[in-house]
């Protein structure tokens, strides 16, 4: 059980990787959506770690992925920076999100596990968090609110789309 | 050490967090051209503002220095002013330029010490004294006003008696019609005096620039004084006029102190005849 969780996180890992910086950076250049549209799925693999892992080994497991991605993007410490930052209100979305009868801190935050209506809330609040991060620190100054909000606010629908899609298509259980 | 350990578990996370995002952010500024150039745009204008900062706080210190050096410097220009020649040449179509004499030099000072003006003593002490030049006699002026006369000095220090003195009689003149009278302090208010013996054929206005005359050779001419607040014509053929000081004396922390280079050789001449 705790092996198997090892090997799915590890394939997930490299698998929404490969996705992220081969094809969503390929759809999202197409369209030229790196002015206001980017697709970003690969915190997903943050998003869905088991409960209980400590929240250092989330941030430090974003902060590789995170590196790993920056490094296709050319854009060194961007993505590393908001997925550390995912990874460290990860423990306190949910928390905060907890449902009366609380969680069991073996399973993993999936649709699959806590069901979509709770998990669509999850995904929603931790995909905003990161993607307000990112930009604020692609813009890195807050005289560009307005576009930090635009990009945020497109970004987040092609990203919520295509996260939801995945999790509907292979419904993970862990 | 137990409890750097306890805390580095409790609060190890956070910790974490911050090392994480401090390398990220490093990584950013140092390797993202946008951000390198926003980075260093803000870091400068934040340490260009806290330098501006500094050295407005540390320019304080200095400025009883820079006061003392223009104050020095304001007895030089002083000294150059018209009224402190005197004109050597007879002709005005030849001016050379040696027939300008220096007849008054300004000695910068600063008032150390003042009693109540008004009441019995209305002096007040300077930090300049013998070893500065200053001898008794020489007036002592601000801008626009004219503070009173040396009567004491030491090697270090000198005593003003004030315009407001029982004793003291300024020389003054109301240069619209050239009529001279004596400035003397009659127990009005501190920024008011009076001026005497004007005589009353002469045409006395309010509004009347007063100066000093240039008659005694304590100051030169033409220091203004005040002007002219109210004119009566008194019973002894002379008018009752009130002058209003343009500087209020009675603040004044810098002064000038005049001294007189050609004063010994007037005095000896006018004593010379009154010997006769």
């Amino acid at each position: 059980m705790n092996s198997s969780i090892i090997v799915i996180s590890a394939v997930r890992f490299v698998i929404l990787l490969l996705f992220q910086v081969f094809i969503l950076k390929s759809i999202s250049l197409g369209w030229q959506g790196n002015i206001y549209m980017h697709i970003i799925v690969f915190p997903l693999f943050i998003f869905l770690l088991p409960i209980r892992t400590p929240r250092a080994v989330v941030m430090l497991l974003a902060f590789a992925l995170g590196l790993a991605v920056d490094v296709f993007y050319d854009s060194p410490g961007l993505h590393a920076g908001a997925s550390v930052f995912s990874a460290f209100v990860r423990p306190i979305v949910i928390k905060l999100l907890e449902p009366r009868e609380g969680y069991n801190v073996n399973h993993s935050p999936t649709k699959a596990r806590l069901g979509f209506s709770w998990f669509w809330r999850y995904a929603a609040i931790m995909l905003l968090l990161h993607l307000g991060f990112y930009f604020s620190m692609l813009e890195f100054s807050p005289v560009f609110i307005a576009d930090i909000l635009l990009k945020t606010t497109f970004s987040f629908i092609a990203s919520y789309a295509f996260m939801l899609m995945i999790v509907f298509v292979f419904n993970p259980l862990d | 050490m137990g409890g750097l350990l306890q805390l580095f578990i409790r609060y190890g996370g956070i910790l974490l967090f911050f090392l994480l995002e401090g390398i990220c952010f490093y990584l950013i500024v140092q390797f993202n051209q946008k951000q390198h150039q926003i980075y260093l745009s803000t870091s400068n204008y934040f340490i260009g503002t806290a330098l501006d900062r500094y050295n407005s706080t540390i320019s304080y210190f200095s400025l009883y220095k820079q006061m003392e050096a223009l104050h020095a410097e304001n007895a030089l220009l002083r000294d150059s002013l018209d009224n402190t020649y005197y004109m050597s040449s007879m002709r005005m179509d030849t001016f050379p330029g040696d027939s300008l004499i220096q007849a008054y030099r300004h000695i910068p000072a600063n008032v150390i010490s003042k009693s109540m003006f008004g009441g019995n003593s209305n002096s007040i002490t300077l930090d300049r004294g013998g070893m500065h030049g200053v001898k008794p006699g020489q007036g002592v002026v601000v801008k626009d006003g004219v503070v009173g006369i040396v009567v004491d000095t030491t090697r270090h220090f000198s005593r003003v008696m004030t315009i407001y003195h029982r004793a003291c009689r300024i020389s003054a003149s109301i240069p619209k019609i050239n009529q001279h009278g004596s400035l003397v302090y009659k127990g009005d208010s501190l920024t008011v005096m009076s001026l005497d013996a004007i005589p009353t054929h002469a045409d006395v206005e309010t509004g009347y620039i007063v100066e000093t005359s240039g008659f005694s050779h304590k100051f030169p001419k033409g220091i203004k004084i005040g002007a002219v607040t109210f004119a009566q014509k008194g019973s002894d053929n002379n008018y009752n006029i009130r002058v209003k000081l343009a500087t209020d004396i009675t603040t004044v922390q810098q002064v000038y102190i005049i001294d007189r280079l050609m004063g010994d050789e007037w005095e000896q001449l006018e004593r010379r005849e009154n010997e006769q």
